[in-house]
């Protein structure tokens, strides 16, 4: 009995020291640690329940008038089909394409189209079957910010990432 | 010898002198016309704005001079001060409310030239909202009365749809002048309307209230709607043909827009072009053989054509690096086409009209970012909406009289529209 009490508390120790060992001695430990892992910017994607965990899926930006992807746009895909894989089979994938206010608004229709479908080729290429995702088109009715600048309109051209049950 | 060649040389200056007569002669002289209330009208402030709008109306007709007094002291009796004022007709109005929110238009119109009453009738509507009905046609009714071109096209309905905030819009009809609004189709996601034949009963439109882009067919005097047609991805009518019986599509069956045309009786689909980019807004040209639409097929949109039995696409428009947004009539196309190399800031879109039988061209507007072109169903006129200095307005461009107006947007940001 006093030995089993014992090895308890050696336990307890031990982990306390452990934690203790844990906990940045300086500010700039601390900061060091907090820069290593970079903070969600949750305007930029969307939390999707996958697997039982909340997986935060990016959404996939494009330059004016266009649906190739450039590398960063490459990079956040192979991210996303990842976390995405994980997905149950009769769980579908939505892919909603979006443009900003500039031309037509049917010839900004296609070009959200067309972003979704470059982004649903590279998950296809990344191993999401092609029949699990859906993709459709809002044009430029579904803004994320309103106001007449670069940094609005920029943040308008974007595909994002939803789940059909 | 000397006589006969001064007698050759006088006849011939005396034929150069007629030839120059001749043009002079051509020039056209509109009769002036001024709009008074009577003073035994009532609701003074509806009658005011029926004064406004029939003023308007007289002037986009191009037909007409008007005259507006300054001083609200003249009335019908002062005829002699309006002929010193080269008055050539005047329109006397008086309203009549009804409890029933229904009124009465009492139109005079005497010919100050001749002496004479020469239009003295009444106007009605069940509905005092429907008031500019009432101004443009009135307008009708002077302009026939002249036996100048018609511009019946005044009294018939336009239809948009409106974005109210994000996935959410209306399907809305209006005079052409936007002042009167009826909202027909509200909640959720329901765009591109378009008038599925001249009668203006029914139109049709797409429909996202569910997964999949469908597009639907709604009467307007029994409420009945019909599907047509889905497809996965997006679905726009954009042009229907000139016997109401086939329509140009862009869909995207396989996630890939294209054009399509679809026979309403035989519900048989026709892809048009097999492109890997943007195809969009077709519209025939030339008795229906023919298509104009927009492609991004050489990097940036622009308008290609197509005969409708073969295959393969020509560039339609040379000039400019972003040309989109097509109507057509005829032989003849307008579209929008960017103008300043900068797109951000103040980009300005104008308007061209062009043909496609010839090197024809002109420009249509001038400033400000000028989209949605639609031609009036006559095809001598032609709407649109102008955006400068955040500000949008409403246009019309007559074409053959070289004027344009504007009358003010009052709420909400236009997705689409039709006349």
């Amino acid at each position: 009995m006093k030995n089993c009490i014992l090895f308890i508390f050696v336990l307890f120790i031990v982990s306390c020291s452990q934690n203790s060992l844990e906990v940045p001695q300086t500010s700039e430990e601390s900061l060091n640690k907090i820069d290593r892992k970079s903070s969600i910017d949750k305007s930029k994607g969307n939390y999707l329940e996958v697997a039982g965990n909340k997986e935060f899926v990016s959404n996939i930006y494009f330059e004016f008038d266009k649906y190739s992807l450039d590398e960063n746009g490459l990079k956040l895909i192979k991210s996303n089909a990842l976390k995405l894989l994980k997905l149950k089979s009769n769980i579908k994938i939505k892919l909603e394409g979006n443009s900003d206010e500039f031309g037509t608004d049917e010839y900004n229709y296609a070009l959200a189209l067309k972003r979704a479908k470059s982004v649903k080729d590279i998950l296809v290429k990344n191993g999401i079957k092609a029949s699990s995702i859906t993709i459709f088109s809002y044009g430029e009715i579904n803004p994320v910010c309103k106001d007449k600048t670069k940094g609005c309109w920029s943040k308008n051209r974007r595909v994002e990432h939803k789940l059909i049950p | 010898m000397k006589t006969i060649f001064i007698i050759c040389l006088v006849v011939n200056l005396l034929f150069s002198v007629d030839a120059k007569m001749e043009i002079v002669k051509t020039k056209s002289i509109l009769p002036t016309i001024n709009v008074l209330l009577s003073k035994k009208t009532d609701n003074k402030e509806l009658s005011n704005k029926l004064i406004k709008l029939i003023n308007q109306d007289l002037k986009v007709s191009g037909h007409f001079n008007v005259y507006e007094f300054n001083n609200d002291n003249i009335t019908s009796n002062d005829r002699l001060i309006m002929k010193e004022n080269g008055i050539d007709l005047s329109l006397t109005l008086e309203l009549t409310q009804n409890n029933d929110s229904s009124i009465l238009l009492s139109i005079s119109l005497f010919d100050l030239n001749i002496n004479k009453l020469v239009i003295n009738t009444n106007l009605t509507t069940s509905n005092k909202n429907r008031y500019p009905f009432l101004s443009h046609r009135t307008a009708i009714l002077i302009n026939d009365h002249l036996k100048a071109p018609s511009i019946k096209w005044m009294d018939r309905f336009v239809i948009f749809s409106r974005i109210l905030d994000s996935k959410e819009s209306e399907i809305v009809i209006s005079d052409y002048t936007l002042t009167y609004e009826k909202v027909i189709i509200k909640g959720g996601f329901n765009l591109f309307p378009k008038w599925s034949d001249k009668t203006q009963r029914s139109f049709y439109y797409t429909t996202y209230n569910k997964n999949i882009p469908t597009l639907l067919k709604y009467d307007l005097f029994t409420k009945k709607i019909k599907k047509i047609i889905k497809s996965d991805g997006m679905l726009v009518l954009s042009d229907i043909s000139k016997d109401y019986k086939k329509l140009l599509l862009t869909m995207s069956p396989k996630g890939q827009p294209d054009i399509y045309l679809f026979n309403l009786e035989t519900k048989y689909k026709t892809q048009l072009t097999n492109y890997d980019g943007i195809d969009v807004g077709a519209n025939f040209i030339e008795d229906d053989k023919k298509i104009v639409f927009v492609s991004d097929r050489l990097k940036y949109p622009n308008i290609f054509v197509k005969e409708l039995k073969k295959s393969g696409a020509q560039k339609f428009i040379y000039h400019g690096k972003n040309n989109s947004s097509l109507t057509s009539y005829k032989d003849y196309i307008v579209y929008k086409s960017r103008d300043i190399k900068n797109e951000f800031g103040y980009s300005s879109f104008n308007l061209y009209l062009v043909s496609s039988k010839s090197d024809f061209m002109m420009r249509l507007t001038t400033f400000g970012v000028n989209e949605f072109p639609k031609f009036s169903i006559d095809g001598e006129s032609i709407l649109f909406i102008k955006t400068y200095n955040n500000k949008s307005s409403i246009g019309i461009i007559r074409i053959n009289y070289n004027k344009s107006f504007l009358f003010p947007l009052k709420v909400g940001r236009i997705q689409s529209i039709d006349w």
